[in-house]
């Protein structure tokens, strides 16, 4: 008897450390699985990524995320590992249109969504400016709702300066005490995305499933003392 | 049994202090923090191996201005002092009867205004201006019932700051007055002095209102 329980033990501990084969979507109801898209426009192109959580964490083989827009065809999303463990999907669309369409496909079925993207903007800036006084920046205004940010970035900054503009406004000013004391020349970065984001089953899949959607722009502007 | 009692109750006595006692306490041992806020009274802190240090033997600490002694006088752990609205340079001197004096330095910011509009929309920009100074941090902190707390600390003192419309989020609608505080911070310290370590902060707060309009 002792040695059937021990034995029984050993068994259990054996089982317990046995390495889990990752779970993909076959088999799992696509209401089942969640998904974070990220859809991301500089205005002359948009890269799609996702990821796949919950009960699934890749796609099975039979199954594909699909993305297209107006003027590009739809194509599946391509899988790569970003560490071990861990499955993501990407895909390049070469347009500049701002609405894009998602979907999934099971076997010769598939579901899909359009989006439409932030409003698009074009950032006015100047290419060259004192630090000594206000660095105007500005841009076609966005919608109420939407998320606007901007991130400035450069050796006279001291790391990142991040800033929430009005998402409906139009200009904003980098104020000469943004800047640290720095003498000569200074390569300022300004990042500005307007996004806004949705959760809610989209092309059949769960309700937890999240889309963000970005317009994302960026200036370089050389800046003096 | 009795003496081997005592014996052990002495060992235990002799083992575990930290001295806190000046006399017992090298210079190279003691630790000074400094601080010093707008409208209270300085603060400073004396300490060695075993805590707050007692002077003793005619060891002391003081501050001075100039040549001027000014007394500190203990309240519990810390060491306090009433500056009278005086600014500027200040030592705090401790007076060692068998090891090496101590003088470190500290600088109190000097008063100053800070001006806003009568009033500004959340939708426009708010320009405040105040006394600049080329020592200390700047840092903008604005509160009132219908926006969300803002608060920015400054890279340089250009003794002027606009934020942009949109950036003080509207936490109610309607109007409402808001405070408006520019805090200038001066910190240092030094491990260059015969102390274990010393360090300080002055802060000196500028406050004046606006009504924010929706």
């Amino acid at each position: 008897m002792r040695r059937s329980f021990a034995c029984l033990v050993f068994l259990a501990a054996c089982d317990s450390s046995a390495p889990a084969k990752p779970t993909d979507t076959s088999g799992v109801a696509p209401s089942s699985i969640v998904t974070a898209v990220t859809v991301r426009s500089n205005g002359a192109a948009i890269l799609v990524e996702a990821s796949i959580s919950g009960d699934a964490v890749k796609l099975g083989s039979g199954d594909a995320l699909l993305a297209g827009a107006p003027d590009v065809a739809e194509r599946p999303l391509g899988e790569y590992q970003p560490s071990k463990g861990a499955w993501a999907y990407a895909l390049f669309l070469p347009t500049a249109e701002a609405s894009v369409t998602l979907g999934f496909a099971r076997a010769a079925a598939a579901a899909r969504q359009t989006f439409a993207l932030p409003e698009p903007f074009v950032v006015t800036a100047p290419a060259t400016a004192s630090r000594a006084q206000p660095l105007a920046l500005s841009w076609n205004p966005g919608k109420n709702g939407e998320t606007f940010t901007l991130e400035a970035r450069g050796p006279c900054l001291g790391g990142a300066v991040t800033r929430t503009p009005d998402p409906t406004g139009t200009a904003f000013e980098l104020q000469p005490a943004d800047f640290q004391k720095y003498s000569g020349v200074c390569t300022v970065e300004v990042k500005l995305s307007r996004r806004r984001g949705t959760i809610g089953s989209f092309a059949g899949l769960a309700a937890t499933s999240q889309v963000t959607l970005e317009q994302l722009r960026t200036v370089t502007i050389e800046t003096t003392p | 049994m009795k003496r081997l009692l005592s014996f052990i109750a002495v060992c235990a006595g002799c083992t575990s202090h930290a001295p806190w006692l000046s006399l017992d306490v090298g210079t190279r041992d003691i630790a000074v923090a400094v601080e010093w806020k707008s409208d209270a009274r300085l603060s400073a802190t004396v300490s060695g191996p075993g805590g707050a240090i007692t002077f003793e033997g005619g060891e002391r600490v003081y501050l001075l201005r100039g040549a001027r002694e000014i007394p500190l006088v203990r309240e519990g752990d810390a060491w306090r002092a009433d500056l009278g609205g005086e600014v500027g340079a200040f030592v705090l001197a401790i007076d060692r009867a068998r090891d090496a004096d101590a003088r470190v330095s500290f600088e109190v910011p000097a008063p100053f205004t800070v001006t806003a509009p009568a009033s500004a929309s959340r939708h426009d920009p708010l320009t405040l201006a105040w006394d600049p100074s080329p020592t200390g941090v700047v840092a903008i902190s604005i509160q009132g019932p219908c926006i969300a707390p803002f608060q920015r600390g400054l890279a340089t003192d250009t003794g002027r700051y606009t934020i942009n419309a949109g950036e003080i989020a509207q936490a109610s609608a309607g109007a409402c007055v808001v405070e408006v505080a520019i805090t200038r911070t001066i910190t240092g310290g030094s491990s260059s002095t015969n102390l274990q370590s010393f360090s300080y902060r002055a802060s000196r707060e500028a406050r004046t209102t606006t009504v924010s309009l929706p």
